[in-house]
């Protein structure tokens, strides 16, 4: 199974971000993550990213419910950016609303839903889905 | 004996003597001249008293005795020469008598002597007379009566010959002076009686009488007294007499008076006997047979006297109880008619007559009919002894004729009455009757012929007119052949009269044993028929073109108002087909409350008390509608005048009578609303606003009383100011100027029915906030006025605040909800997982903590934590769910997943569950609450088993078309639920009602809060131990 090299994890929840960092090293998920504590400070730093024709992650864990600019916000800027890199965006959320998870749909760029907790299984699923 | 001839003449010189001797007693007494007169017919003589010699005799004389006449008159005793010698005696006596006594005449017939030697009897009057001299001269004239006398000499030898027969005869003769008792009886007469006569002398009346027996001699002395009176020509009796061997012997006896005594009784009576015994015998044997014969036969005797009478006579008329031998025929039946009388007379002068039919008048006086004859009998002699009558009763037969007669008469004079032409034959197909208008038709009388002519006779032709009838296709032959008519439509062209077309119909006579003895044909005139039938079809043609396609519904019906024909209209009107119209009488199509109307109209109509009607009614549809009709109906009448149809146009007048009676019932309803509310404020106005009606509610509301305000103006309640607001909004919408009452109604008046609040001023200038809908008041599409409703709305208008005010609350606390449930989905869920991830990690990482105890504990209370999240967050999801987004669900295939995926789960705890569910049944559910819902109740059903008995969970559903629900009954046999003590918590949150290790309690309330979401609800029935019975009901159609 191929690893992703970067993954970002965008949440304001820092046991969240510990846990999901242990459980992609458990489940050998990617060889480098991005962790960013809002959609502001995401956004702003993988414009910087583009301009600097950096690495762009592989895939973005988003969370929804966040701080100075939420998922949605960060959605909403994210999809105007352009990249030629495609990136895999799969929100990552404690909220089971069907309203959130039907909202989420309407996006092309977001692959999936995965409803926390994260688990070792769920990860592996993504990165399957990924690969294909 | 003959005289002696003498030559000498008589006398000389006549006249001179006759001088001298006559003259003097002619002259003296006229009795001699006429003497003379009346005896002298052949001469006289004139002889002298005292000589002998002297004799004169007159030329006559002496001519009749054929001396000449010429010679001597005078002649000396000359008689003794001319009279026969044997008379001579005789003659001289009497001339001594005469020449003594007086000139009395005397008549004597002497015998004389022609000079041809042969005798003249002659007649001698002699008369005495005295001569001139006054000497006694003797006077005889002389008659020649030779002729009477040899004719009564031949008289008497006929006599005497005839008791020659008549003793051949065994006639046995008698006589009998009646006067004197001298009888004279014949030598045959006595041996009738087995004597000589000279046994029987001397003879009398007596004699007879001696050997009569005496019942026969009463009887023939009844019948002689009768001959004696007159009363018969001839006394003619039989009687028994004694033979001297002592048996009786028959005799008949015949008489008859031959003289009578001067002062007329019978004197001298001659009769014979003649024996008829043998005779008599036959007759008994004959009256025996007759007796006993089986007919009615009576033998009379010429008098019409019964003889004998069979004993059928007897009984044919009812004299069974009478002896009525030798009595009279009409002393027995004194009304025997003339008539007969006068037949009876007929046959006893020999006449045999005989009449099949006769009446007569019985001894009861009633009417009988008799067939006879009568015939004489003769006796022996040949002559008639009388009739014999031999009758029939015929009044039986005679009864029943007469009733055959009288049908046949009945018949046949319908026969001839009818304007129908009657035919029939015999069996051998030859004519037999023709009616009057039969005949009238050919022109010709019945008339036997060969059946092969007929048509050429009668002129018989096919409907064209042209070709004759063969013998086969004449309907009367076929219908005697075949017993029916193929060519019922035929033609009869009369030598001499008019064409006719003529329909036939016709039928075989059949005798009582079925055996066909004819046949008759009926021919009806149809000529006119279908002459006009041809005028009439095209302006049928035209009508049924007009019928059909009417937009008005029509029909033509008979007299019992029952279509013969209906039109498109009429049936898309009633909604039935041609068809089924056609069945039904009008009578079965009107409402019941109008049955007895039409019935009565069409009645009259039929009765032709009326032509037409119209009425407006209701007919009741197929669709079972109410129909509101016009009909106008008229009869049509044939050409005698006689009612033939009933032609109707019924025109639907459902849509203006329904709106009719829509504003009938509205005004009625406001009427009552008007009357009778006591809240609610009705003021009606006319278009300028002037009050026609005030009701009490408007009396309560205003405090004004009615019959006050009545034709005041409505403005009088309203605030000036809040119109004056009204006008300037209106003007400034409609840039128009308006006056107050027109800013009022400003909609009303354009019929548009508006509500909007405003306030009335009541008698105390009290400002009361109403809501007032002014309605237009139409009539006949014309404003009249305006209806002014008005509620007061000052506890309204709070009451509305407060729900307002409410429903502020309410949607605080309703958002204040949906925050609490975002918290919960969001925050709580977030910690509740980083906890469990953490544990995970822990785990992982410090696998040595593992069997810490509180690591254990942490662990359970982590996943506890996240379960009741769980559950609460499903909870608020429900609840924040709008009713949208339902879809239709297939019942049977959801239940079928269900029971599938709980089928480990059920065999495991030997659990059966069945499910009877119509797979058409589809209800309105969100597909996922509908799986947890079922899953939910089969799982609990499973969880909640009795271990006591076999299992079972049954799923069947029923639908509720009325409410557009299905019902879905889940039934199990487990440990079911003390709804006494737990119906309010059964499905509450965090309840369990069986100390299970797996209840948790959530499961109801969120199957419950699921159901409600779906619109339907939930009911249960249980009993403890012996199962439970949950009724889920799904809506399974939108509102």
């Amino acid at each position: 199974m191929k690893k992703i090299d970067l993954a970002c994890v965008i949440d304001d929840d820092p046991i969240f971000v510990f846990s999901a960092k242990k459980i992609m090293e458990l489940a050998d998920f990617c060889n480098g993550f991005l962790v960013f504590h809002n959609g502001k400070e995401a956004l702003n730093h993988l414009k910087a990213i583009i301009s600097a024709e950096d690495e762009l992650p592989d895939v973005i864990l988003l969370d929804l419910n966040m701080p100075v600019m939420d998922g949605w916000e960060f959605l909403e800027e994210f999809i105007k950016i352009k990249s030629e890199k495609v990136i895999t965006i799969y929100i990552v959320s404690s909220s089971i609303d069907p309203s959130d998870i039907n909202k989420a749909k309407s996006y092309d760029n977001v692959s999936n839903y995965i409803v926390k907790p994260v688990t070792i299984d769920s990860l592996k699923n993504v990165l399957q889905n990924h690969q294909n | 004996m003959h005289p002696k001839n003498t030559q000498t003449s008589p006398v000389k010189d006549s006249n001179s003597y006759l001088n001298d001797e006559l003259y003097l007693a002619i002259t003296k007494d006229k009795a001699y001249f006429d003497f003379i007169q009346k005896y002298a017919l052949d001469g006289f003589f004139i002889i002298d008293g005292q000589e002998d010699e002297n004799v004169f005799c007159s030329p006559k004389l002496l001519e009749s005795l054929g001396y000449d006449n010429t010679k001597s008159a005078k002649n000396k005793k000359i008689w003794k020469d001319i009279i026969y010698s044997e008379d001579l005696n005789q003659f001289e006596k009497v001339l001594a008598s005469k020449a003594i006594n007086t000139s009395q005449e005397e008549n004597l017939i002497f015998r004389f002597v022609h000079s041809h030697k042969y005798i003249l009897w002659l007649e001698c009057a002699i008369i005495s007379f005295k001569n001139i001299s006054l000497k006694n001269r003797i006077l005889i004239a002389v008659k020649n009566v030779t002729k009477f006398k040899k004719s009564d000499l031949h008289l008497q030898e006929q006599v005497k010959r005839y008791e020659h027969v008549l003793d051949g005869t065994g006639i046995g003769t008698w006589e009998w002076n009646i006067q004197t008792g001298e009888t004279i009886f014949s030598k045959q007469w006595a041996k009738i009686l087995g004597y000589g006569l000279e046994e029987l002398q001397p003879t009398s009346v007596d004699t007879w009488n001696k050997f009569a027996n005496p019942e026969d001699a009463e009887y023939c002395q009844k019948i002689l007294n009768e001959h004696f009176e007159g009363k018969t020509e001839v006394y003619k009796t039989e009687a028994r007499m004694r033979h001297k061997k002592g048996h009786w012997v028959w005799v008949a006896d015949r008489g008859k008076v031959v003289s009578w005594t001067e002062d007329g009784r019978p004197e001298w009576m001659t009769g014979y006997h003649e024996e008829i015994t043998r005779q008599k015998k036959e007759i008994e044997r004959s009256q025996k047979f007759i007796e006993e014969a089986p007919t009615a036969i009576a033998m009379f005797d010429t008098k019409m006297r019964y003889i004998v009478t069979s004993k059928k006579w007897k009984e044919d008329y009812h004299v069974e109880d009478i002896d009525i031998i030798n009595k009279y025929h009409y002393d027995i039946f004194p009304d025997v008619k003339d008539e007969w009388k006068a037949i009876h007379l007929l046959g006893l002068k020999g006449e045999s007559l005989l009449s099949e039919d006769d009446e007569f008048i019985d001894r009861f006086g009633k009417k009988r009919y008799v067939k006879w004859s009568m015939q004489p009998w003769y006796t022996n002699e040949q002559e008639i002894g009388g009739i014999i009558i031999h009758t029939t009763d015929i009044t039986q037969l005679k009864k029943l004729k007469q009733i055959s007669e009288s049908r046949k008469q009945f018949l046949e004079t319908i026969l001839e009455s009818l304007k129908v032409g009657i035919v029939s034959c015999n069996a051998k197909g030859e004519l037999e009757l023709f009616n009057s208008t039969t005949r009238e038709w050919h022109g010709l009388p019945v008339t036997a012929m060969d059946p092969d002519k007929l048509s050429d006779y009668y002129g018989l032709y096919h409907e064209d007119g042209k070709t004759h009838l063969t013998k086969d296709e004449i309907p009367l032959l076929q219908v005697l052949e075949n017993g029916y008519i193929s060519n019922s439509t035929i033609r009869i062209k009369p030598k001499y009269g008019e064409d006719r077309l003529v329909s036939v119909s016709g039928s075989q006579i059949k005798d009582n044993n079925g055996k066909i003895i004819g046949a008759v044909v009926a021919m009806h005139d149809i000529t006119s028929y279908k002459q006009s039938q041809e005028k009439l079809r095209l302006s049928e043609e035209t009508f049924r073109g007009n019928f059909e396609n009417a937009a008005i519904g029509m029909a033509i019906c008979d007299l019992n108002a029952k279509p013969l024909k209906v039109n498109k209209s009429l049936c898309s009107i009633l909604k039935y087909s041609q068809n089924e119209l056609l069945k039904k009488p009008i009578f079965e199509l009107v409402n019941q409350k109008d049955f007895n109307r039409i019935h009565r109209l069409i009645k009259e109509l039929v009765h032709k008390k009326e032509d037409h009607f119209h009425v407006e009614l209701q007919l009741i549809s197929k669709k079972n509608e109410k129909i509101y009709v016009l009909i106008f109906a008229s009869l049509i009448t044939d050409s005698n005048g006689e009612p033939l149809l009933i032609t109707m146009q019924i025109k639907n007048i459902s849509i203006r009578k329904l709106a009719q009676q829509q504003l009938n019932k509205a005004l009625a309803h406001q009427k009552a609303l008007l009357a009778a509310s006591t809240k609610v404020s009705f003021i009606a106005t006319d278009k300028e606003g002037l009050i026609t009606d005030f009701n009490l509610g408007a009396e309560n509301l205003l405090g004004h009383k009615a019959e006050n305000i009545k034709r005041k103006n409505v403005l009088l309640f309203h605030d000036p100011k809040e119109i004056a607001q009204r006008i300037e909004s209106l003007n400034q919408e409609f840039r128009r100027e308006l006056t107050n009452f027109e800013a009022l109604v400003f909609e009303a008046k354009k019929r548009k029915s508006t509500t909007r609040e405003w306030s009335y001023l009541d008698i105390n200038k009290n400002r009361i906030p109403i809501l007032l809908t002014i309605t237009p008041i139409l009539q006949d599409e014309q404003l009249i006025g305006y209806l002014h409703a008005a509620l007061e709305i000052t506890e309204l208008k709070e009451a509305r605040n407060e729900i307002l005010s409410l429903l502020e609350v309410t949607k605080d606390q309703n958002q204040r909800l949906r925050n609490f449930a975002n918290i919960v989905s969001h925050n709580l869920r977030s910690h509740s997982c980083n906890f469990s991830s953490l544990l995970d990690l822990l785990k992982i990482e410090c696998s040595e903590l593992n069997e810490n105890q509180i690591i254990q504990l942490l662990r359970t209370a982590s996943e506890n934590l996240k379960e009741t999240i769980e559950h609460l967050n499903e909870v608020v999801v429900i609840n924040t769910l709008i009713k949208e987004n339902l879809s239709r669900l297939n019942l049977h295939d959801f239940i079928e997943k269900a029971v599938e995926s709980t089928s480990a789960l059920a065999m495991e705890a030997q659990v059966n569950i069945e499910f009877n569910i119509d797979k058409n049944i589809n209800i309105l559910g969100i597909p996922a609450y509908l799986e947890s819902i079922l899953l939910n109740f089969i799982t609990n059903g499973i969880k909640y088993r009795s271990l006591e008995r076999n299992s079972f969970i049954k799923l069947y559903a029923e639908n509720d078309l009325v409410n557009g629900e299905t019902i879905l009954n889940i039934e199990d046999n487990g440990l079911g639920i003390d709804l006494k003590r737990n119906r309010h918590k059964l499905f509450g949150m965090y309840n369990t009602f069986h100390k299970h290790k797996d209840s948790r309690g959530i499961g109801l309330f969120i199957t419950k809060n699921q159901i409600e979401a779906i619109g339907g609800k939930i009911e249960v029935e249980s009993e403890v131990n012996k199962g439970t019975l949950f009724k889920i009901y799904f809506k399974n159609e939108e509102n």
